[in-house]
């Protein structure tokens, strides 16, 4: 199984208010529960995560960047998931750009 | 369109500030990610959601309801001002609450609105939990002036009576309970324990429109307004019918309860028709009540509205003192940032006592703000 997963959250050229914020939560089985959250926070760097043994993959969400007002949803910001990503068995280190798995 | 005057009225200058005015009808927008940081974690995934297809479309997809197309358009002005209101920044909202003149409110969630979208009591209860932890907390510093309501999700009536007690010991003002229940209406006398406990902690029922049912029904030619005034609106007479009919006010009488948003120019029809109904079909109604069911909402019950002259015509047949305002900030319906221009506007008729009911006092007694003397 990974180890560590080591993810680039993108959009480093964008002003902070600019960059999408995202949320990334462990995944513990295939029918998608989760476990803990492993980030919160905008794009624009890149962070390395230590895998618990019981985590099979893991899951993204994200928000418009905090200047975009959704003008179009009355409830405001929903979230927008991105593919579920399962690690695969020899995997020992996983690296990936968040912006890569948005739909 | 503004939100202050229709096309064929001009808006009158600013008036001066002369009464306490609550606004009995608020929302915040909720930190977006609110829910997904602080519901356990096996509800996470069930969710409101945007979801983008391959064609980069977009929808809102909510557990119990039809995915929603969401459609990108642009807004200017003050309708951009509003979608831009009511964010979760304590310092901006009182702010926005002096421009308009707003001395103290009663917040309803936004977001939290789909809290009892899933057909999953279970779902709602975990949702409604961490809105009730979140609002106190966060309205806190204001909380002489700013009173979150507390949201309670009904199905699940043993559990429901539990967070109707635990959020009367957080400190909370009044219960928000969905203005649908859908396939479990409120005149179901297994709902008796639940009225029971929010009786006793003194708290009135809000039942804010657009709850319970997802009111985006109607799509193709007059869908939003057939949305607004048929599946978001009207629905606010249900909980006032099922509870003056059905002998809850007679078994609870210290209950209060009633519908927000929904205007009030319905209201004067509904209490006649019951009255008339029980008169009329005496031979098919059950329970006999002491009292009709019109002088059980006027002794109990009450309704908030925004901009409705027309319901403010017939006060006469509802009472003065069953009748809130609210400005709905920050939402396009509401009166928010005219609102003094929409009061002198629709309320020319009326008398200064019945002003100072109608804009603040009520809502002071009812929700216990301390009005100036």
């Amino acid at each position: 199984m990974a180890k560590k997963l080591t993810i680039n959250w993108g959009e480093a050229e964008k002003t902070l208010e600019q960059r999408k914020r995202w949320l990334g939560s462990w995944l513990v089985s295939r029918d998608g529960e989760e476990g803990d959250n492993f980030y919160e926070g905008s794009g624009g760097r890149e962070t390395t995560h230590d895998i618990p043994s019981e985590v099979i993959g893991f899951r993204l969400r994200w928000w418009p960047p905090d200047n975009q007002v959704d003008l179009n949803l009355e409830f405001g910001p929903l979230p927008t998931l991105t593919e579920d990503y399962f690690f695969s068995e020899p995997e020992q280190t996983v690296t990936v750009a968040a912006l890569d798995l948005l739909r | 369109m503004g939100t202050a005057a229709p096309e064929n009225q001009a808006p009158t200058a600013k008036p001066q500030k002369k009464y306490f005015v609550v606004s009995a009808d608020c929302h915040v927008l909720e930190p977006p990610d609110l829910w997904e940081r602080r519901i356990e974690a096996k509800f996470r995934h069930r969710l409101p959601k945007v979801e983008i297809d391959a064609k980069g479309h977009k929808a809102l997809v909510v557990e119990g309801a039809r995915p929603l197309r969401i459609r990108d358009f642009n807004l200017e002005g003050e309708d951009l001002e509003r979608a831009k209101g009511g964010r979760p920044d304590l310092a901006a909202r009182m702010r926005d609450l002096a421009r308009d003149g707003i001395d103290a409110e009663v917040i309803y969630p936004n977001r939290g609105l789909l809290m009892w979208a899933s057909p999953d009591p279970a779902h709602q209860t975990a949702m409604c939990r961490v809105w009730n932890d979140w609002a106190l907390e966060f309205f806190g510093p204001q909380k002489h002036r700013c009173a979150p309501v507390a949201a309670v999700a009904p199905k699940d009536v043993e559990t429901a009576v539990k967070e109707v007690e635990r959020v009367a010991k957080l400190g909370y003002r009044t219960v928000f309970l969905p203005v649908q229940a859908q396939d479990q209406p409120y005149n179901l006398p297994l709902y008796d324990p639940l009225w029971a406990a929010i009786q006793e902690t003194g708290m009135p029922i809000s039942f804010h429109v657009g709850t319970g049912k997802d009111p985006r029904t109607a799509t193709g030619n007059g869908g939003a307004i057939i949305n607004y005034v048929w599946h978001a609106l009207s629905t606010a007479i249900e909980p006032v019918v099922q509870l003056c009919a059905s002998g809850v006010c007679e078994r609870f009488p210290k209950l209060r309860f009633g519908p927000v948003e929904a205007g009030i120019g319905w209201l004067a029809w509904t209490l006649w028709v019951m009255d008339e109904g029980y008169k009329k079909h005496h031979f098919w109604v059950a329970p006999k009540l002491p009292m009709l069911p019109s002088d059980y909402f006027r002794r109990q019950g009450f309704a908030t509205f925004q901009d409705d002259p027309i319901g403010l015509e017939t006060r006469r047949w509802v009472g003065i003192d069953n009748l809130l305002w609210g400005d709905d900030y920050p939402h396009h319906e509401g009166t928010w940032p005219r609102s003094q221009e929409v009061i002198d506007r629709t309320m020319a008729n009326l008398t200064e006592d019945e002003r100072r009911k109608v804009l603040g006092l009520n809502a002071a007694k009812l929700y216990g703000f301390e009005a100036p003397v």
